[in-house]
């Protein structure tokens, strides 16, 4: 290694053992044996910088089916590995859920968006992240594959220990919107469902805003001010009487 | 220590390194490669001072790992232009003056190389929204978006 060119990052990261599964069924008994998942890897390294103790990562940009889009039955099928910029301009995205594709054009920024994917956006588990309360207001289904068989969630029950495989949105929703403006805040989306994201320790989905729990209260808003937010947001939406 | 065999192109040249698992792209060109043109400043993917083309699209090569670009394209700024024979957009930003201090302008010369390959005339809201992934403490942006216009007009 040459000497002399300025720093490294300054937040080295541990050594790791690195997996390249080429099937599933290879990813799921790595990620049964404690592998993390890597797909844009863009949360996942900033983990790992921040000193999060990973032993293995499995990467998954070898497994095609989880880069597909397709539709089928009514029914969009989203692999998880895809990333948003492909949620924001796929054709068959456009034509089934236009108002999918509008959503996700916020999420981000044109960088993170051509390399972060939806299922690392979900799987990050982070209050503040986008798919999860536009994906939980278009009622959104979860495939998970595991050494047990196939597990289908719903967004506000997904598990964080095994493989995503891909996101069922139903192509006759009602139409998404969504405002993320408010961010780290207060987020929300209407569509089937109203949801919540960055006022609670993981995004609330309800019919009626009126039965959302009491908000976070921190140094980034009281409970007071994101209750009225929430509201706010909602009724711009159309998701509030 | 485990490490990994890793393959692609950097700048129009192949290049094979074997590389900790842990190594990060942007150590691989400036330690490795003496490409010191990316720099490093927030180190956790936000304000696009490290910023390289994978394959045409803009990437922060300080949170990507080294095995993740396996036989991808991989342009820095030193792939775009020399001091001798400036591209479009390093001409325009010099024509511009869109740069002070000049620590960001490689990453936005890479995001602008890539809205152009993308997109031959952009609307200023299409600049204004690429050029958001780069943060820039200097110009206020006004310039940045003149020489991004100018650079469209200079490749036509």
């Amino acid at each position: 290694m040459t000497a002399g060119f300025v720093s490294r990052s300054h937040r080295a990261i541990a050594p790791f053992e690195l997996h390249r599964p080429s099937t599933i069924g290879q990813a799921i008994e790595q990620i049964a044996a404690g592998a993390r998942p890597h797909a844009g890897g863009i949360d996942l390294l900033e983990r790992m910088q921040q000193g999060d103790h990973v032993a293995a990562v499995a990467d998954l940009g070898g497994l095609a089916d989880l880069h597909r889009i397709t539709v089928a039955a009514g029914v969009l099928q989203i692999g998880a590995a895809v990333t948003h910029a492909a949620v924001e301009g796929d054709p068959i995205i456009a034509e089934h859920r236009p108002d999918l594709a509008d959503a996700w054009t916020t999420v981000g920024n044109v960088r993170i968006r051509r390399t972060g994917t939806v299922g690392g956006n979900l799987m990050a588990f982070d209050k503040n992240y986008d798919a999860a309360p536009i994906l939980a207001a278009a009622g959104a289904v979860l495939v998970f594959a595991s050494t047990e068989g196939e597990l289908r969630t719903g967004v506000t029950d997904r598990p964080s220990s095994l493989l995503l495989t891909r996101i069922e949105v139903p192509v006759d929703g009602r139409a998404l919107r969504f405002d993320r403006s408010l961010k780290p805040v207060v987020s929300v989306a209407v569509g089937d469902h109203i949801a919540v994201g960055c006022a609670y320790p993981a995004v609330q989905v309800v019919d009626d805003i009126d039965t959302l729990p009491e908000p976070i209260d921190d140094a980034e808003a009281s409970a007071t001010y994101r209750r009225r937010m929430i509201r706010v947001l909602a009724e711009r939406l159309g998701g509030a009487p | 220590m485990s490490e990994v065999h890793v393959e692609f192109t950097l700048n129009g040249e192949p290049v094979a390194i074997d590389a900790p698992t842990e190594e990060v792209l942007l150590d691989s060109v400036r330690d490795r490669r003496g490409l010191t043109g990316s720099n490093l400043g927030c180190d956790h993917a936000s304000c696009g001072a490290c910023t390289v083309l994978v394959d045409g699209s803009p990437r922060a090569s300080c949170s990507t790992f080294t095995w993740a670009v396996e036989g991808r394209d991989v342009t820095t700024i030193e792939g775009v232009g020399s001091i001798d024979r400036l591209s479009d957009v390093q001409a325009a930003f010099a024509e511009c003056s869109a740069l002070q201090c000049g620590y960001c302008t490689p990453g936005l010369v890479m995001t602008t190389t890539a809205l152009l390959g993308d997109d031959a005339e952009p609307s200023e809201a299409t600049i204004r929204e690429w050029i958001s992934s780069n943060l820039c403490r200097c110009t206020g942006y006004r310039m940045v978006i003149e020489a991004v216009q100018q650079a469209a007009e200079r490749a036509r």
